[in-house]
């Protein structure tokens, strides 16, 4: 076959140019640690790829869920613990306060501890996290407040307040502070928190006849909102666990689809790397024949 | 024989080396051209049937008188240029597809692309996740809402910049028609001012060929087959088998040059809706134009063509994820109370991938939500139509998917399109450009010059031209003495 120097430049030209976009096209892979750049470098795949990453970007959504939800909850159990650390105090008192050795004196300032114990329970009742309130059921203004005659009473209705923490799992979050707090009726035969403490710090002024009424009454009364907030907690510890087990799957989940990801996209820093090298001498070697054969030329010789 | 008729023989040799110097000077001057087909000298001598009829036997009178030039000719290959104007059209075409699917591979920018429609996707779906949880918050339900937009306006951004590519196709179809009209007209005036110019003789007595208008003319076929695959039909010439004497230009077997006239023009009709734009032939010779419909042949048209349906597919896949997006959440979102307390109200409207937006009443819903007034069926961390929405949206991430999902639309049809797509078209190209370089190179190995040979030839005839002058030299002192021995004998 004749070779004329046109064809020669031009097949230089055209290897120059495949050289480079190969060299170009693993640069890219090698800068960005990808196999698939583009749909079009893995048809089959292209779907898949993207399935995992918003599945990827999904568990990170829940994982971000979870975190949310475990301090909700974890706030909400130390509150509860304080509550019920602040209602042994309260049995203490109201023992102490029931035997008949207390003279009027000492009844009046273990009905202020108790006065101020509702206070503090009060403030308790009324916790917030971020802007939201642990107890409320989804109000946004202060759940507890006290009326004119100095009850304790409730604003706006109580709802459950359900998180989705995983693909199907949605979990309630929040505890019922009105029955805890308030009671179902108030003055009834399950009497709420506040009432509860109202009417044992009534008795305490009411001398002798009070200390009776403290006793029999108000001890097993108490006793009872105590179980009551016990099993909150309970319930709270659980939800806990709950969330923290997924919060665990969820992690195992992310790290087996990022390396469902890695393995599906296939990257090998490596083979990249050996391809580049390869790529690089079979360039140099092209330009070296290049350079050696066209400098030959029977013009040269002919003087 | 005599010495005058040896004169004649070597006066002959000077001319046709001096024509030979000529030509080398020529092919030299050109070696950098591409379209230049290296010239080469005729004569009686040479081997070229051209020169046969005769004039190689002993006993033609022009045997007698030495090498006498018949013509310049150049070198060509009928069937080489014919399947080289085949490839071009092939890998034009392949190249407009490639182009296209490169821009349209940029313009939904996946895997993953900050303004891809997965990116805007998960993003939205992340806003829904956090809504679940903050249904009252004014802050989160904001965040929804500007997701929601942006998913909108992507979808809308997709829609558009396919539109685009449709609209860019049919921009360069108008230009390519054009350019295809011009050169028809072109060619068939070569055709002219070949015929014209080839009618005499050169200085020498040789006859000319108007090679330089024969190399135009294959330059603007080839262009020609770029745009458009033709057939050329040459009248066989007796005297230079390799050239022509008339030259007819077929497109899809319809004769639209017969040598110097246009008979058919290249038309194309603008699409019209769904109608995609169309490409015919019309007639120069009837008022208005005969319009000659015909299987339309490779080349850049109809890779145009082409691209330009394949943005219409693409678009109804993007207008069924648009309809699906619109109305599934709508339908969620209308069923009871809407995000913000009030009636349902639908997130997304629109009819499809072009118009898809977000509702303008939740523009000034913000202001107007206010968890304390909700109606009873609505408590205010009731997060039941969030959720609603969320598994929806998360329903098309299952493999398979749910039939119409947007996420079914675009992850099952519109990438694996995307995928196949630019990936043949790249492979097409590929293969396309192989083949037309192969047969360039075929044709530069018979018609390129190469500057070496032209120098071998130039030291050969150097030599039998220096030989030549010798001769004639040599007959001249030869006839001086002889003219010297005769004046003697007149004494």
């Amino acid at each position: 076959m004749r070779i004329t120097p046109q064809m020669q430049s031009e097949a230089l030209r055209s290897y120059l140019v495949n050289n480079a976009a190969r060299g170009d096209r693993l640069m890219r892979q090698i800068a960005a640690g990808k196999q698939i750049l583009r749909p079009a470098d893995a048809p089959t795949r292209a779907p898949q790829l993207l399935r995992l990453q918003q599945a990827l970007s999904e568990t990170d959504g829940y994982l971000k869920q979870v975190a949310e939800v475990k301090s909700w909850l974890s706030e909400t159990d130390s509150v509860l613990g304080q509550i019920g650390e602040l209602l042994v105090r309260v049995r203490e008192l109201v023992v102490m306060a029931g035997s008949s050795t207390q003279n009027a004196d000492g009844l009046s300032s273990i009905a202020e501890e108790v006065k101020q114990i509702e206070e503090e329970l009060l403030a308790l009742a009324n916790s917030r996290l971020g802007n939201r309130y642990l107890f409320s059921g989804g109000t946004e203004a202060e759940p507890f407040v006290r009326d004119d005659q100095g009850r304790v009473g409730v604003d706006g209705e109580f709802h459950v307040m359900e998180r989705q923490i995983a693909p199907d799992q949605t979990l309630r979050v929040n505890v019922d502070g009105r029955r805890l707090f308030v009671g179902s009726a108030a003055g009834g035969e399950d009497p709420g928190l506040f009432d509860l403490l109202r009417q044992i710090h009534d008795h305490l002024l009411e001398g002798e006849a009070g200390q009776a009424k403290l006793r029999i009454q108000d001890l097993a009364a108490l006793d009872a909102v105590f179980d009551r907030v016990l099993k909150e907690r309970a319930q709270v510890g659980a939800w806990l666990q709950r969330t923290e087990r997924v919060g665990e799957q969820l992690v195992d989940l992310q790290v087996r689809l990022q390396q469902h990801l890695a393995e599906l996209d296939g990257f090998d820093l490596a083979r990249s790397i050996t391809e580049l090298r390869q790529q690089e001498a079979s360039y140099e070697a092209a330009l070296m024949v290049t350079a050696r054969l066209g400098r030959l030329s029977l013009l040269d010789w002919l003087r | 024989m005599s010495l005058l008729n040896s004169l004649e023989v070597a006066k002959r040799a000077l001319n046709k080396q001096a024509l030979v110097l000529e030509t080398i000077a020529e092919n030299l001057a050109h070696a950098d051209d591409p379209h230049f087909s290296r010239r080469r000298v005729i004569s009686s001598s040479s081997s070229a049937p051209a020169a046969a009829g005769g004039l190689l036997t002993r006993q033609g009178p022009l045997t007698e008188g030495g090498p006498a030039v018949q013509a310049l000719v150049r070198e060509r290959d009928k069937f080489v240029e014919s399947r080289l104007r085949g490839a071009i059209s092939e890998s034009e075409e392949a190249l407009v597809a490639e182009r296209a699917w490169q821009s349209l591979e940029a313009l939904f920018d996946e895997p993953g692309g900050p303004a891809s429609f997965s990116e805007l996707w998960n993003n939205w779906v992340n806003a829904l996740q956090d809504f679940t949880g903050y249904p009252d918050d004014l802050g989160v339900r904001q965040v929804v809402l500007d997701r929601s937009a942006e998913l909108a306006a992507g979808i809308r951004r997709l829609a558009q910049g396919v539109a685009q590519v449709q609209v860019s196709q049919e921009e360069v179809i108008e230009q390519e028609v054009d350019r295809a009209n011009a050169l028809l007209e072109e060619i068939a005036r070569l055709n002219g001012a070949i015929r014209q110019a080839e009618s005499g003789l050169g200085p020498r007595g040789e006859r000319r060929l108007a090679n330089g208008l024969r190399d135009q003319r294959d330059a603007l076929l080839r262009e020609l087959a770029g745009l458009v695959n033709i057939t050329v039909r040459e009248d066989g010439n007796a005297s230079y088998p390799g050239e022509s004497a008339g030259l007819r230009v077929e497109i899809g077997g319809t004769v639209v040059v017969d040598g110097e006239q246009v008979l058919y023009r290249v038309e194309w009709q603008e699409s019209s809706g769904s109608q995609p734009p169309r490409l015919f032939l019309c007639s120069t010779r009837t008022s208005p134009g005969h319009e000659v419909n015909v299987e339309w042949p490779a080349g850049a048209l109809r890779g145009r063509l082409e691209m330009w349906n394949t943005g219409a597919e693409l678009m109804t896949h993007l207008d069924r994820l648009a309809k699906a997006l619109i109305d599934d959440t709508s339908s969620i979102l209308t069923k009871g109370v809407d995000l913000y307390g009030s009636p349902g109200q639908p997130l997304f409207v629109g009819t499809d991938a072009g118009d898809i937006r977000i509702n303008d009443a939740w523009k000034d819903a913000q202001g107007r939500y206010d968890p304390r007034r909700l109606p009873a069926a609505m408590p205010p961390n009731d997060n039941a139509v969030a959720r609603d929405l969320l598994n929806w949206a998360r329903s098309g991430a299952s493999a398979g998917g749910v039939a119409d999902h947007p996420l079914t639309v675009y992850q099952g049809t519109l990438i694996p399109r995307l995928a196949e797509g630019a990936r043949q078209a790249e492979e097409r190209q590929e293969a396309a450009g192989a083949r037309r370089q192969h047969w360039e190179n075929l044709r530069q190995s018979r018609v390129g010059v190469s500057p070496d040979e032209e120098m071998v030839t130039l030291l050969a005839t150097e030599r039998a031209y220096q030989a030549a002058a010798q001769l004639v030299r040599s007959l001249d002192e030869a006839l001086g003495t002889i003219i010297d021995l005769l004046g003697g004998a007149g004494r």
